[in-house]
């Protein structure tokens, strides 16, 4: 790879649009799947949280299978879990391929991830303002949502900003199926077609999408953060 | 050494102080004739722990009046927190009864229960203030959880913060604050839902000495302008003495004493009590003067003069009337459950039967007496020897003495 060679392709504006199509695409699965596994990982954690031992509502036997459950859907490869859900990608968004077909396998195996940090975040908060909240008559749900989650906000967010920057690592992956995005274009062109040019500017956009999505997440943490 | 003078110029200047003692020793032998606002009957709690049982509470029973700051002190361990936590059931007891404003708690569960707690107050050891939320929004809290609408909570909130001298810092965040001020909070917090009971629970543990008066001086004035009832456990004695009416004293799990402060800290007559007691004076006696203790031929004794006795020249007529010498060497006068309370530590020396029997006419008199015995090596009695110890442990014979 030469000089010219590199000039030439980087000032190539077909390539630049297809640059511009894979970013839109990636930020699609990152940020939709993100949403999406938060919603589902999130009342999970909370339930692992409080049947534990010794916590609010301790239930051995939901808290027993619930860890389970979210264990099994950590330890799967997701490249096993993106071809062993194809039925009900189809089920869900009518195809296997492109990509909000990708974002059913990235939700699914987002999901367990964000209930552990979740879990941990939760089981941070501080034992004594929660049983402060119970003594001063709040209820279950009142303690979720004003004492719970409030106080480990910035845990959360923190939390958020790993699932999301793993995503984007997963999203490449996706590309595998259709999915496009960065990933799927730097394998296309640069590991198919030779292009390595192509490889690192895909690589150095994913460095900086990474980076971006790490300083809002940090900023945001900073931000919720009063302790 | 004009030790009657001193007594009578520093130590009783007011001349009440005896209708004050009456009055409290009158409340210490008769129960208050309102009905308790807190039953605690045959209270049990077990722990069990790696296949270990531990009852943390035995057959405990006592009863607090609408009113008063009531005490529970013990050491580490004793039961003291679990004791509080019973109290609106963060722990469950295991038998027993608690009624607090005639609901009986211990028969409530759910939504009762909850409806039951937004009545009892507490505050804690380390504060448990919400980080994240404004120090107006912790004040605000146990009310939005009762339901209570914003323009009602804005303006109680800043009533409560102008009573406990915060309403300057609505907008900080507790991280912001020093302890004392966050125990102002907590205890803003705690008075929100206008409950009928106070829990604490050690509040002034984690405080300074100087914030640890300022903080049980404003609980003081609720007690006083509120009459808000008052539940307190600490291990520090200073604490109960400063502004507890009565005590209760519980040793591993069991409630061995309970009464008016003046009478269990006069008058202890469990051993924990003593100790905890005798920790306590140690600690305000310079170490120099217990120094002079182990020196051979000395004999110190600390004297507690209590209520009237305390207003009379003891230590002058005792010198009058007997050939000895005191030489004071340490003074203090405090306020003991609304009585006053000296306490001195003397030399006293002179021919040995003397001694004996100015002791004798101290504790005639009502004054309470103990030898301090330093570190003298053991088996060697103190002072010369050959004559009878000094040191008795339970001061005065019952219904006669210091506070009759
Ligand atoms: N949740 C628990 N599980 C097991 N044992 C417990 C539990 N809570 C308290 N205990 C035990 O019960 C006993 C009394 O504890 P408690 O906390 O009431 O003492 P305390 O008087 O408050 O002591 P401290 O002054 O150190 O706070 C201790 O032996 C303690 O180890
Ligand atoms: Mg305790």
């Amino acid at each position: 790879m030469d000089l010219s060679t590199l000039l030439g392709t980087l000032t190539n504006p077909y390539l630049w649009q297809q640059m511009l199509q894979a970013l839109k695409e990636t930020l699609i699965m990152v940020s939709v799947s993100l949403v999406l596994a938060e919603l589902g990982g999130l009342p999970l954690g909370i339930m692992l949280v409080v049947t534990a031992p010794g916590h609010l509502r301790p239930h051995p036997v939901l808290h027993h299978f619930l860890g389970t459950l979210v264990n099994v859907g950590r330890s799967l490869p997701f490249i096993i879990l993106m071809v062993a859900i194809i039925p009900l990608t189809r089920l869900l968004v009518g195809t296997s391929i492109g990509t909000w077909a990708a974002v059913v396998p990235l939700t699914v195996a987002a999901i367990p991830f964000v209930a552990r940090l979740v879990e941990t975040s939760l089981l941070e908060v501080d034992r004594g303002v929660v049983e402060a909240a119970e003594a001063m008559g709040a209820s279950l749900w009142q303690i979720i949502t004003r004492v719970l989650l409030p106080e480990a906000l910035p845990s959360l967010v923190a939390g958020a900003t790993i699932t999301a920057i793993s995503l984007v690592g997963y999203s490449a992956m996706a590309g595998a199926i259709g999915g496009g995005g960065l990933g799927d274009l730097a394998i296309r062109y640069g590991y198919q077609r030779f292009q390595v040019e192509v490889m690192i500017v895909t690589v150095v956009i994913l460095v900086i999408l990474v980076q971006v999505v790490q300083v809002v997440g940090d900023f945001v943490a900073r931000r919720v953060d009063h302790r | 050494m004009l030790v009657g003078a001193w007594l009578q110029g520093e130590l009783f200047r007011d001349g009440r102080e005896g209708d004050r003692l009456e009055r409290a020793v009158r409340e210490a032998n008769s129960p208050p004739a309102a009905e308790p606002l807190v039953v605690v009957e045959h209270l049990t709690k077990r722990f069990r722990q790696g296949g270990r049982e531990i009852a943390a509470l035995s057959d405990v029973s006592f009863e607090v009046y609408p009113g008063e700051i009531f005490g529970v002190m013990g050491l580490s361990g004793a039961g003291k927190s679990t004791l509080i936590r019973c109290i609106n059931l963060l722990e469950r007891p295991d038998e027993g009864r608690v009624v607090v404003a005639g609901q009986e708690m211990t028969r409530l569960s759910g939504p009762a229960l909850m409806q039951a707690r937004r009545r009892i107050g507490m505050i804690f050891q380390h504060f448990a203030l919400l980080s994240s939320r404004t120090v107006a929004g912790n004040v605000a809290f146990p009310l939005e959880i009762a339901g209570v609408s914003r323009p009602v909570i804005a303006a109680r909130v800043a009533e409560l913060l102008d009573l406990v001298g915060l309403g300057d810092r609505a907008q900080a965040y507790p991280s912001q604050l020093s302890g004392g001020q966050k125990q102002r909070v907590g205890i803003a917090r705690a008075l929100a839902s206008e409950p009928v009971l106070l829990l604490s629970d050690e509040a002034t543990s984690a405080l300074d000495p100087e914030t640890t008066v300022s903080v049980l001086q404003l609980l003081k004035e609720i007690n006083q302008k509120m009459g808000l009832t008052i539940l307190m456990i600490t291990h520090e004695m200073q604490v109960i003495r400063q502004i507890c009416h009565r005590v209760a004293v519980i040793d591993q799990g069991r409630l061995v004493e309970v009464g008016p402060v003046a009478q269990v800290f006069s008058r202890p007559s469990s051993e924990v009590a003593r100790r905890l007691l005798r920790e306590q004076l140690q600690e305000d006696v310079p170490p120099y003067i217990l120094e002079r203790a182990r020196k051979p031929g000395q004999r110190l004794l600390r004297l507690g003069f209590l209520g009237q006795v305390a207003q009379e020249p003891v230590v002058a007529e005792l010198m009058r009337q007997f050939p000895v010498v005191v030489n004071v060497l340490f003074g203090r006068i405090e306020e003991l459950g609304g009585v006053p309370w000296g306490r001195l530590v003397v030399e006293i020396s002179g021919d040995p039967g003397q001694v004996v029997a100015a002791c004798e006419y101290l504790r005639r008199r009502g004054v309470e007496v103990e030898e301090i015995e330093g570190a003298s090596p053991p088996g060697e009695t103190p002072g010369q020897g050959g004559e009878e110890p000094l040191r008795e442990p339970v001061a005065s014979p019952p219904g006669k003495g210091g506070v009759a």
